[in-house]
């Protein structure tokens, strides 16, 4: 099949064919509408959504040079033809009408448009001034070569290590929990688990609304006759607890109870898999005069002693979930028929417990034995396109270098100096700030300790995205000394601040490469040119990686001399890729795809040649060449039979082990509560989210009309008891407070979501509307992901009739 | 509005100073007052509004919680219009066409296939025009003109499980095979539990609907009335009629059922003129264009026979 699917001739031919009334499905392949003329000019082309984590293909239909329509592609393994409303809509995303178009240099409280020329020099000599105190914020929706360029230039061509995502804000706690568990980063399972399994935990987790095509997955299957159970452990109803079977409410941190809860019962009722433990498991707990992903090692009558207090009785008083449900749990768990799998994404991730719990819901899978079979997955889901690919492979990390690699190893720096030719001694070996470091240090005067006078931000949103913004982004305003580049698409909560507007060309106005939630690499190519002197963000990296090497600047150079980015044609002359009219005369991304990909061995996390993605609709790796020169996929990983890299015989081995014998740990945690609780000041805590119409701080969504129109505010949901003590009726207007901000807001009672008693819910999508000015910065100790999940606030009705809305 | 008759409230008009001043500035003093005395009113009006409503710590039925989110909170104000009871069954089902929807008109009326069905063009331009504006590009998944139940699909299959038809109160008929999860794609338009916080403008254009299908020839124009003439066409396999009837101008995917638009429930001027055929597929080819598969798009044949040269 081609991927470019034009269609330009209408063939004019009726196949008579007889079938049903109801006619048949068209066949996997088919494509959507087209105008039934004689030449319809409509081509279509596949790309990955630019939302969610998920990772659906769309095929996109272009017409004139613009995006006209949208399908699900029906070639894609991940959607099997199916989209959810933000991705039928995604088309729509390149044509608000406040693009931002020209380089803006901040004058006072305006800008001036200027040249990409002068931009570049802005960049270069703020870079040149002082290249320890610049700071580089991306995000998981970086492409992986925009990614990989933006690393090699910070940790190669700067020797400096401040580079780091806003994942930092998503999964950094995933991440965590995978690398002490298992030595090594993303999900075991792939989606294929959801086709198979016959039980569903949703920990923290609401896929209806946030990876709507996974849950369809699940919940069709049911509808089609299948038998699957639902449990929906969660802080508030939700859509996704419409379709379960059973609800655990919980309260905050009683995750953490309720897995202790279930493996207490799989040791005292014998349920537990002891060959599996046997054979494929050490112990662990916390090590609190070494606090690190290490921890210290426990025999297993250790391991049981800890969790005797976890009786289902003191788990309810801890979490709030009835014994009965416990022990119910507990029966599924013990179950070795059943197959299970478990999801979660924010709720777990974004947790002052987030390494633990993550560390202790896969500890339950590999302590029952439910691991490893289809169906049978812990698996962690991502709300970015690609910040599995991007950001956890490539290793955008203050900490981290591509493939798995850490700035702190001398050789895994040695490797990266070999690779990518550079002297030796140039990768800095202390690790870079991380994300709330970053933003700390940056609205901090400099006169005061913040040595952070400079931050490029590209394809995200930190005046929207960050916990408390008053303290992490405000507060630059009016710091004389600090300066704030960003690279956006559209004006957004970030730009508000910025000194200098970059704008940015998007999804399919250049190419690009992404790396889902299951392992799975998608290519796109450019399909439509970006409006006004918009640029891709790619070309803006390499432009000041090359401003700064005709400055002279070394660490632009590499062994021989030769510029870092130097890409070269198919006979091997150089490009000047860095000249915006030069840049599409070869495939950058390509390009730097090539170079990267000799990163990705060491941790078995193998990427096919970049032209095995441009034929597919995304392969999960490690992706191994076969004796017939083809590339295979790998769906389960350490499970013999499917991954290429356990050996013959071991059935299951953990071949990144971190206690070096094949082994995965199972962590013992105990259960602490919420970094902050409701007191009497501020008596509900506040949960923070998304809503199905728009991803994350909604500067592309909201830009879409009919998902706009479906949700055109954020709003504060409440219990209707919390709100009739409050006087509160749904639209009214309420001021809600933490203690460090507060915000008027809309109140909506038996809305979208039911928290209970005590809970309120706010979305953070909308930018007149910050909710993260509320929220508290409290960190996972080992992740540093904060936990927006907690934040102890109070609702009061706002008296005043006549509230005018700024 | 019902409730007018607050700017009539006696305190009201106690608070109206006597008019003195002469001349222009009578004027514009006069100007003034009644601008005043329309704040007063008004302010006057939402409060009285609120409070024998509103006022106390009782809170309504989830009923009427419901009813008030989805009819028109005003913008700026804690307060939600009253509905009238007459009003309130339909509160949340109101649209344009129900408005225009006479009581005695939604008596069912019995489905008869043999029913005659001419084929009104411009009706079906219409029906088209219609369905874009529910619709970002043909192929969009249709918005919601309704409000919708926020957490459960079950509502949602009450009417378009089977499509319903009543009047002219039309429900259509799910197209495509049952998913559980319709807020998924479809997602109601204009919601009301908020106002929206900002707006942006958008410049996407979408692809808009074909109207029709094309035909390999279109022969010799039926002369009897439309479904006679089919009716005739099919059942006498009269070869004379020499017509050959449109293929699919759209895709089949996600469109499976063809009664979902062409059926009972249809919009006007797309109904099928010959409904009682419920083997569409036997007469109208599913475009390979629309639906092309993995197979070649040149038809590949056999070698033709090898024939000798006259020389050898």
């Amino acid at each position: 099949m081609t991927m470019d699917q034009d269609r330009r001739h209408f063939i004019r031919s009726a196949a008579m064919s007889a079938a049903t009334a109801i006619a048949s499905g068209s066949g996997p392949f088919s494509l959507p509408i087209v105008h039934a003329t004689e030449s319809s000019p409509i081509s279509w082309k596949k790309a990955p959504c630019r939302f969610c984590g998920t990772g659906c293909h769309v095929q996109v239909g272009v017409e004139n040079g613009r995006v006209v329509a949208i399908a699900g592609d029906q070639d894609a393994e991940v959607n099997k033809g199916l989209l959810c409303v933000k991705g039928y809509h995604v088309g729509s995303v390149l044509y608000g009408k406040d693009r931002l178009t020209r380089p803006l240099l901040r004058r006072g409280d305006r800008y001036e448009a200027i040249s990409w020329d002068q931009a570049l020099d802005v960049i270069a000599s703020r870079i040149e001034a002082a290249p320890e105190r610049f700071a580089l914020y991306g995000s998981g929706q970086w492409t992986i070569p925009e990614g990989y360029a933006a690393q090699k230039f910070m940790k190669g061509g700067l020797s400096n290590n401040h580079i780091d995502p806003n994942a930092r804000l998503c999964m950094a706690s995933a991440v965590t929990g995978f690398l002490a568990t298992y030595g090594v980063d993303e999900p075991a399972g792939c989606f294929d688990d959801l086709d198979h399994c016959d039980v569903l935990i949703l920990w923290g987790n609401n896929p209806a609304e946030m990876h709507p095509v996974l849950f369809s997955r699940v919940v069709d299957r049911r509808s089609r006759g299948a038998s699957v159970e639902m449990i929906d452990i969660s802080t508030r109803r939700t859509r996704s607890t419409e379709q379960c079977q059973h609800y655990l409410e919980m309260k905050p941190n009683g995750d953490v109870a309720i897995a202790n809860g279930i493996a207490h019962l799989l040791l005292k009722n014998g349920t537990y898999d002891r060959a599996f433990v046997e054979s494929h498991c050490n112990f662990k707990a916390p090590n609190p005069d070494k606090p690190n992903l290490h921890g210290k090692s426990i025999r297993f009558d250790e391991y049981r002693q800890l969790l005797e207090p976890y009786t289902p009785e003191y788990v309810e008083k801890l979490s709030g979930v009835p014994a009965e449900q416990i022990r119910m749990l507990g029966d599924r768990f013990g179950n070795r028929d059943l197959k299970i799998t478990s999801l979660w994404c924010m709720g777990m991730n974004q947790h002052t417990m987030g390494t633990a719990i993550n560390t202790m819901v896969h500890g339950l899978h590999l302590l029952s034995g439910h691991f490893g079979r289809p169906g049978d997955a812990p698996t962690s889901l991502t709300g970015q396109p690609s910040a599995c690919g991007t950001v956890r492979e490539v290793g955008t990390l203050a900490h981290a270098l591509p493939g798995g690699r850490l700035v702190a190893k001398p050789e895994h720096r040695q490797q990266t100096e070999a690779f990518w030719n550079l002297p030796e001694g140039r990768v800095n070996p202390k690790p870079g700030y991380h994300t709330v470091k970053m933003w700390e240090q940056f609205c901090t005067p400099a006169d005061q300790g913040g040595d952070i006078d400079t931050i490029w931000v590209q394809v995200t949103n930190p005046g929207q995205t960050l916990p408390n913004l008053h303290k992490l982004f405000n507060a630059k305003q009016g710091l004389k000394e600090k300066f704030l580049i960003v690279s956006d698409v559209y004006p957004t909560a970030t730009t508000q601040l910025a000194d200098l507007i970059l704008p940015s060309a998007m999804w399919v106005e250049k190419n690009g490469v992404f790396g889902n939630s299951e392992r799975r690499t998608q290519q796109w190519f450019k399909m439509v040119e970006p409006p006004g002197e918009a640029r891709d963000d790619l070309w803006q990296t390499l432009a000041v990686a090359h401003r700064l090497f005709d400055r002279g600047f070394a660490g632009m150079r590499d062994k021989e001399g030769r510029f870092l980015f130097e890409v070269v044609d198919d006979s091997g002359t150089p490009v000047p890729a860095w000249q915006w009219e030069h840049y599409y005369d070869v495939n950058v991304d390509k390009h730097l795809f090539e170079e990267y990909r000799p990163f990705t061995r060491l941790k078995h996390k193998d990427l096919a040649p970049y032209d095995e993605y441009v034929r597919t609709r995304g392969m999960r790796w490690p992706v191994v060449e076969q004796s017939d020169g083809t590339w295979a996929e790998t769906r389960f990983r350490f499970v013999e039979g499917y991954d290429p890299y356990v050996e013959e015989g071991s059935e299951i081995q953990f071949y990144h082990s971190t206690t070096q014998d094949h082994r995965a740990q199972l962590w013992f945690h105990p259960y602490e509560p919420p970094a902050e609780v409701p007191d009497v000041a501020y008596p509900l805590m506040m949960t923070t989210g998304r809503v199905l119409e728009h991803w994350h701080s909604g500067s592309m969504t909201r830009r879409i009309p009919q998902l706009s129109q479906a949700m055109p505010s954020a709003y504060v949901e409440m219990n209707p008891d919390d709100a009739r003590e409050r006087g509160i009726h749904s639209g009214d207007q309420v001021v809600i407070r933490s203690r460090r901000g507060e915000l008027k807001l809309v109140a909506w009672v038996n809305g979208r979501g039911r928290p209970p008693r005590g809970t309120v819910f706010v979305p953070f999508f909308d930018e007149t509307l910050l909710i993260n000015e509320l929220t508290l910065d409290a960190l996972d100790p080992f992740s540093k992901q904060p936990d927006y999940k907690k934040s102890a606030v109070e609702v009061t009705k706002i008296v005043t009739v006549h509230d005018k809305k700024e | 509005m019902q409730l007018s008759s607050h700017h009539d409230d006696p305190v009201q008009k106690g608070a109206k100073p006597p008019p003195s001043a002469p001349g222009d500035f009578t004027q514009r003093q006069t100007v003034l007052i009644a601008i005043g005395l329309i704040g007063v009113a008004t302010t006057g009006y939402f409060l009285g509004l609120t409070s024998p409503m509103m006022a106390g710590d009782e809170r309504p039925s989830d009923a009427a919680e419901a009813v008030q989110t989805e009819e028109h909170p005003p913008a700026s104000s804690t307060v939600i219009p009253a509905t009238a009871y007459a009003e309130m069954p339909f509160v949340q089902t109101r649209s344009r066409r129900l408005r225009a929807t006479r009581l005695n008109m939604l008596r069912q009326t019995p489905y008869d296939v043999n029913v005659k069905i001419d084929v009104n063009e411009a009706e079906k331009l219409a029906s088209l025009a219609d369905r874009e504006t529910r619709r970002a590009f043909d192929g969009a998944p249709p918005t919601v003109p309704h409000p919708i139940d926020q957490l459960d699909s079950t509502a949602c299959m009450a009417c378009h499980g089977e499509g319903l038809r009543s009047g002219t109160f039309r429900a259509s008929k799910m197209p495509h095979p049952y998913y559980s999860s319709c807020t998924q794609c479809h997602v109601e338009q204009n919601a009301k539990f908020a106002p929206a916080s900002a707006t942006f403008e958008n410049s996407f254009t979408g692809v808009a609907a074909p109207t029709s299908g094309g035909r390999a020839s279109q022969g010799a124009t039926p002369t009897l009335p439309y479904t006679d003439w089919m009716r005739k066409a099919i059942q006498n396999r009269d070869p004379a009629t020499d017509w050959v009837p449109p293929v699919f101008p759209h895709t089949t995917w996600m469109r499976n059922d063809c009664l979902s638009c062409h059926g009972r429930t249809a919009a006007p001027g797309m109904e099928s003129t010959h409904p009682w055929q419920a083997n569409c597929l036997r007469c109208h080819g599913k475009s390979p264009q629309l639906n092309p598969t993995e197979l070649p798009d040149v038809p590949k044949f056999l070698s033709s026979p090898a024939i000798l040269d006259s020389d050898e």
